[in-house]
Order: structure tokens, then sequence, then C-alpha cells
């Protein structure tokens, strides 16, 4: 039995012995002491700049100013120098150049680097005006040069880096700056770009000014930014007016060169041009004429599809479903459409693109070439009438479909009492209207019909008249005909039904027998006098939505200036 | 219908355009715009590098519409990765907090903070292209809190308090407004421990001073006299 608490020391050496084991620690504590000193105080393995370059893919020319402004944010490189050795790196020095576009930069300087720290560069390119010029994609090559230090009083050290870059041309845009291999597809990733929409709203461009001049004669004036109901008359006429020269919704297809989500997207000047525009392009289009007469715009994106929203004075907000331009359906169609299709937007993903707020920032419009001054009328736009009837396409040979199109539609405003003549479309006719009243004169479209119609109206006097003749139909034909259409343009505007008041057989027009039937429709009164003269039945009509019986004789006696005239 | 006949549908329709009283009905959609209160803590480094905490706090609505907006949650994420960040942010998470209708973010920034030269530094508290109010609430020590009020989109409006830790020795700490950024002042590091040579000898030292002591406790033991045999 061991009496000892502990087990002998065997591997102890003797007391009175070389301990070899405290002297090999005392040497290791030293040398690991002087190990870490020295690393300290040896500066170690200097400074050591890494490097890093990321490029966005593509340049949008049309937004090409966006580019060079800073508070917008739109990067097109950046740059992170970072410091992984063990000092600092000094007079870091960054300048950029894109191939065939630009020269180099003016470097940006930052004083030094700490070992550990980095920093991150950003490129905001001034870009050439030149670059709005590109109608297709031109491949160039983002290069970025970094000078710096190692260390206080080291040579300076050179690294330069690229990344190609594709240039768009001045209609293309890719929807997304979000590299492939980190977008989710989602809907804010696919439509990352969105603020440079913005550059394709062009109210001041000289030909939407002009469209929307002549849009504002329609309505009897300029679109205030004051009054609502200025504002609703101007875009009423802005849609009647388009839905009458033709201009149209089309669909497009969205494959792109580049395999990207990205369209092709028209100018407003383009969308007059081509009569057409996708559903972004009409909503560009009804933006920029809104904005025009100082309106503010948005621009809805949702899920396959995009809309505009106006901003009355007031505040209220109008949507337009502009695709129903197809169904030529009137305004407040198209606002009952956009209502429903923004409530779906709202619903679900969606972004509203504030036009007005991009163009302050510096989202604007690029310098787009000049047009002549009648551009619109070489590309077969009319402006409204002033009093007198010009046809086009001869009687009725226009062939179905082409109303609206080029047959002197528009009204105008007489500056006073002044003669409205037909004397194209016989049988050739004339009649004087008060001043500020409009007009307009068109033959009728259709095969193998000769006539025409004429409307004379004043919406500050509430009425209306009407001259429409065909040749060839009695007057119960043309009683018919008329009754037929003014109930179905009533039940399409929700207006009620046609009532007959009051008729006689036994009254007189221009010389000829004439059978007169009052009717009432809603609260207005339509008169109308239906007679043959020269193998064409006519029907001459005044609607009153406010009657009174000064009002009826006012027309009367407009209407007793109605004659017979010889043609041009 | 004859087709010519559509002329007058078309004339009736302009003449119903031009005597409307324009007495249309205002079409209102209204704008939702939603409100998110947000609590960034930040720690800056010697080199400038950030340590970001942040968590933001929405109403039920405001939340349902950010998970519509981020579905899935990654693309919120991806913000912050390299290709589309202005930033250099690394490490970056986001947890949506469902029951509290919350969202806890937290990342590393490299070079949040500039050495301007001089001692001086520079730490941006909005980003190239954002808008902010910014106020400053206090600053004690080397801690500074800054609250920001901006609109990120038309329909989300922020409101973050910046909770933020300087490096221990930034001196003259001064918040520029008209800058969105803070300036201090701090000796920039002319060097950092070669960390390799610095563990190896902090080991050798660690061995050799074990060796020492145990030795030491060693001979500090001493040693008993075996007893003397019991008695008979």
């Amino acid at each position: 039995m061991r009496l000892s608490s502990r087990k002998p020391a065997r591997w102890l050496p003797r007391k009175d012995g070389f301990d070899a084991v405290l002297v090999v620690g005392v040497l290791l504590l030293v040398v690991g002491i002087v190990i870490v000193s020295l690393s300290f105080r040896a500066g170690g393995e200097g400074g050591n700049a890494d490097v890093k370059l990321v490029a966005r893919e593509h340049i949008v020319s049309a937004a090409y100013k966006a580019y060079g402004n800073k508070k917008l944010g739109f990067w097109l490189a950046k740059t992170v120098v970072e410091n992984k050795g063990d000092t600092p790196i000094y007079s870091v020095k960054i300048s950029y150049m894109i191939e065939g576009f630009t020269g180099w930069s003016q470097p940006h300087e930052y004083a030094a680097v700490p070992p550990g720290g980095a920093v991150v560069d950003l490129y905001y390119p001034v870009l050439p005006p030149s670059i709005a010029k590109l109608t297709s994609a031109t491949p160039s090559k983002i290069v970025v040069r970094v000078e710096y230090r190692p260390s206080k009083n080291a040579d300076p050290v050179t690294v330069t880096k690229d990344e190609q870059i594709t240039v768009l041309g001045i209609n293309d845009i890719v929807f997304s700056s979000i590299p492939p291999e980190e977008s989710t597809g989602s809907f804010q990733d696919i439509f990352s770009n969105y603020p440079l929409l913005a550059a394709w709203v062009t109210p001041s461009d000289p030909v939407v000014v002009r469209y929307a001049g002549m849009v504002a004669q329609l309505a009897g004036g300029p679109a205030t930014s004051l009054s609502d109901e200025e504002a609703i008359k101007f875009l009423s006429a802005a849609w009647e007016y388009s839905v009458l020269n033709g201009i149209s919704y089309q669909t497009e297809s969205s494959a792109y060169w580049s395999g990207r989500f990205s369209e092709h997207i028209k100018f407003p000047r383009d969308v007059l041009r081509d009569r057409s525009g996708t559903c972004i392009d009409t909503a560009i289009f009804f933006a920029s004429l809104a904005m025009s007469q100082g309106l503010e715009a948005y621009i809805v994106l949702m899920p396959g599809h995009a809309f505009p929203i106006i901003k009355l004075p007031s505040g209220a907000l109008v949507p337009i479903e502009s695709t129903r331009l197809n169904a030529r359906v009137d305004f407040n169609d198209a606002v009952q459409t956009g209502l429903k299709v923004a409530q779906m937007a709202f619903a679900g993903p969606h972004i509203i693109v504030d036009i007005a707020t991009l163009h302050a920032e510096g989202i604007v419009p690029p310098e787009l070439p000049e047009l002549p001054p009648n551009v619109l009328e070489q590309w077969g736009y009319k402006p409204p009438s002033v009093m007198q009837q010009q046809p086009h396409g001869g009687g009725g040979q226009g062939g179905v479909g082409q109303e609206g199109g080029q047959g002197g539609q528009g009204a105008g405003e007489a500056g006073g009492s002044a003669v409205v003549a037909n004397t194209r479309i016989p049988p050739f006719w004339a009649i004087e209207a008060p001043p500020g009243w409009q007009a307009q004169i068109q033959p009728l479209q259709g095969q193998g019909v000769t006539g025409g119609t004429a409307m004379i109206a004043s919406q500050q006097a509430g009425a209306a008249i009407i001259v429409f003749w065909v040749q060839g139909l009695d007057v119960n034909a043309m009683r018919r005909a008329f009754e037929d259409m003014v109930s179905r343009s009533l039940q399409q505007q929700g207006g009620g039904q046609l009532v007959v008041e009051h008729e006689n057989p036994n009254t007189e027009f221009a010389g000829e027998k004439a059978l007169m039937v009052a009717y009432k429709a809603g609260s207005s009164l339509i008169i109308t006098r239906y007679f043959v003269h020269e193998g064409y039945g006519f029907v001459v009509a005044y609607q009153l939505v406010q009657p009174s019986q000064d009002l009826i004789n006012s027309i009367e006696e407009i209407l007793r200036t109605f004659q017979w005239v010889a043609g041009v | 219908m004859k087709p010519w006949l559509a002329s007058i549908i078309t004339l009736m329709f302009l003449a119903s355009l031009l005597l409307a009283t324009a007495q249309q009905p205002s079409w209102q959609i209204p704008l939702t715009v939603m409100e998110i209160e947000g609590e960034l803590h930040a720690s800056i480094d010697s080199s400038g590098n950030a340590v970001v905490k942040g968590e933001y706090k929405m109403s039920a609505a405001s939340y349902k519409m950010f998970k519509e907006t981020y579905s899935p949650l990654s693309t919120f994420i991806r913000q912050f990765n390299w290709g589309s960040n202005p930033a250099y942010i690394v490490n970056a998470t986001v947890k949506a907090d469902d029951a509290n209708n919350k969202v806890v973010i937290e990342y590393k920034q490299y070079g949040a903070a500039v050495y301007m030269g001089d001692g001086k530094w520079r730490l941006r508290l909005i980003g190239p292209g954002e808008y902010a109010d910014l106020k400053l609430l206090s600053s004690e020590d080397n801690k500074v809190v800054v609250t920001a009020t901006y609109m990120a989109t038309a329909e989300a409006k922020f409101t973050e308090t910046l909770y933020l830790t300087l490096p221990k020795n930034a001196k003259n700490i001064e918040f520029k407004e008209d800058e969105g950024a803070l300036y201090y002042e701090l000796p920039l590091p002319e060097k950092t421990a070669n960390k390799s040579s610095m563990f190896s000898g902090a080991i050798l030292a660690v061995m050799g001073a074990a060796l020492i002591v145990v030795r030491a406790k060693k001979r500090e033991e001493p040693e008993y006299p075996a007893p003397p045999p019991p008695p008979p």
C-alpha cells in the first residue's frame, strides 16, 4: 500500500540537477513575446489593393441625360478598391471611359484606404447627345483605371479593369438593370428601370404641342390647369380626336435581340406618325398631351399592361384605358374601363411612374430631330375646319372603316357671323351661323352612296344643328334612318329614349315641302325637318340641351338663312 | 346597319360632346401610402466599415403590401447585392416577423466611412440619388442618434432612427444636414499586426508560460516521509 498521497514524479529530474523543462518554458515564452512584438512593429506585408468592377449591361440612349445626374442614382459602373494588405494605401485615383463614346473621366481621388477598409466609387457618365442618334444596339466597353500608392512614398501602381456594355437604340429600353443571376423575375425586378420611361414623355415636342392645339380647337379652347371642367373637356376631345383620326392600339412582340425583357417604345410623335401604339406607347401619348396643357400625368405599370392616369386640377385622378381606342368608344367608356383596370392594378403588383417628378429630377427626353412645321398635315391630320368644309376622297368613296380619317374632321370657330357653305357635295347649300359656333362637313363614307353630313354647334348656346343628306332616299326612309341612328346613339350614351312629341307634314323648308317632327330625348329637344331636294333625301335637325322658346326662336332664325348655292 | 349611316352616330357623339356641360363626375382613385418605422443600429470600425442591424415595423396593411411587393423575400435582399446596390454590402440577411408585422435586416457595409485625409472621415447617411429629411437627435462621446424621413417610393414613407456608434476614439463629430453626412476625426490606422505571426508568437508564449507554471508548482510540492510501521 502506498502511503504517499501522490505518485512520485518520476519524470522530474532531480531537485539539485539542471531543470530542462523550466529552461524550455522560459525560452518559449521569450521567443513568443518577441514574435508578437515584431508582428506589430514590422508593418506587415504592406498595402494591397484588390480592385473589383461591376457595370450595367445596357445604356438606355433615350434617357442618356439621366446617367450624368448623380442625384438620380443611375450609376453605370461601380468600382470597389479594398485594401487587403496590412498598411494603408494612399492617393487612390479612379477614372472611367466608355469606348467609342467618351474620353477618360476626371479621376475621383481618395486620400487613403486603411487596411481592411474599402472605397466604393460610382461612375455617372456625362454622355454625348450623339448617343441619341443610335437606332440600334451598339456594343462597347466600360474601362476603369485605378492608380494608388502601396505606401506613402512608393511609386504609383495602376490597375485597369473593363466590362462589356451595350448602348441601346433611341426607341429601345431594357426594363431591368438587375443582372440576370440576381433577378428573380419578380415584377419589381422586371421593371427596375421604370423611371427611365419618363424620357419618352414629350409634352414640349413641337409635334405634340401642335396636335394638342388641334385638340384644343375641338374642345373649344385649351385646357387650363385651374379647372377640372376645362381639363375634362380637353381630355375628352383628345380621346375623340384620336379616335376620329384612327389612332389605334396595337400589340407588339416582346422578342428582343438581347433576350431580356425589353420593349421598343415609341415617342408620341411616332404614335402620331404611325397612328398606332402599344399600351405603353398610347399611355405615354396621352400623358404627353395632358402634360402639354399643364396637367400632371402618371403611367401605371402592371403585369402585362400599362395605362395613363391624369390628375385634374382638383386632385382627382382620371385613368384612361387607352387600348379602348380600337373599340372607338367614347371617352366616358375609356375612363370607366380605366377605373376597373386601375382597381385591378392597385390590388396587385404595380408601379406608378410619376412623370412630372421624374422630369423635375432630371429624367428628361432626348433631343429629337426637328420636323417640318406642317408634319401633321403631311401625315394626314387635318386641323379642325374653320367654318369651311374640305371633303376628301370624293363623295362616299372612302370605304368602310375610314371614318374620321381624312374627311375634314374636326371643328373650327368662326371669328364672327359667317357662312357655312357646302360647295363640294351635291346638292350645294349654305347657312349663316353666329359667331363662336363650330362647324364640320364631311362626305358620307360607304360603297355606292352619295351624300354628306354637317354639324354646326355651340356649347355656349347649348345647341347643335345637323344636316344630313343621302341620294335616292325619300322622306320616310330618311325619317326611319335618322330615328334609328339617334336611338342607337342615345342608348350608347345612356341618354334615354327618343319620343315623338309632335309632327307636322305640311311645313316648308328651303323651298321644299317638309315633314317637321319634334322629339324628346331625355331632357333634350330635337326638332327635325325631312324633305327631298334634287333626288336627295335631307334631314335638317337641331338639338337643344336646355330648350327654351328664345333658343328655339334663335335656331329657327339661323335655319331661315339656309339656301341652295352653286357648287365650286 | 348600313356602314355609311355610322357617320351620323359619330356626328351625334360629337354634338353631344360639344353640348356636354362637362359636369362629369370626379373619378377618384386614392393612392395608398404605407408608413414604415425603422430603427437601425450601426457600428463603425476604425477602417470605416459598418455592421448594421435594422428593424422595420409597419401596419398590418403595409406589411401585407410589403410581402406582396417582395415575394419571395429574396427579392428584397437582392437589393443589397453586389450588382444592384451602389454600396459594398456583404452577409445581408432579412427576416420577416409575420406575427409582429416586422422586418429585421442585418448586413456589413465596407467603406461606409471614407478617409478624407488629415485624420478626417466622412460617413454618408444617405446614398447617391436618395433624399431624406435628416435631424440630429443627440451626439454624446462616440454615439450619435439621427432620424431620417423619406419617400422610398410614391407609396412608401420611411421614418428611421439611426443609432450610430463611431470608433472609440472618434472626436470632433459634426453632423452636416445639407450633405446628409457625419464627419469625425480619427487617426488613420497605420498598420495592423501580421496576424499569423502574432498568433504564432502568442501560442509559443502561452506554451512557455504553461511549462513554467507547471514546473514551478511541482517544485513547491513537499515530499512526505513514509509513516513509521504500525506497532505489533
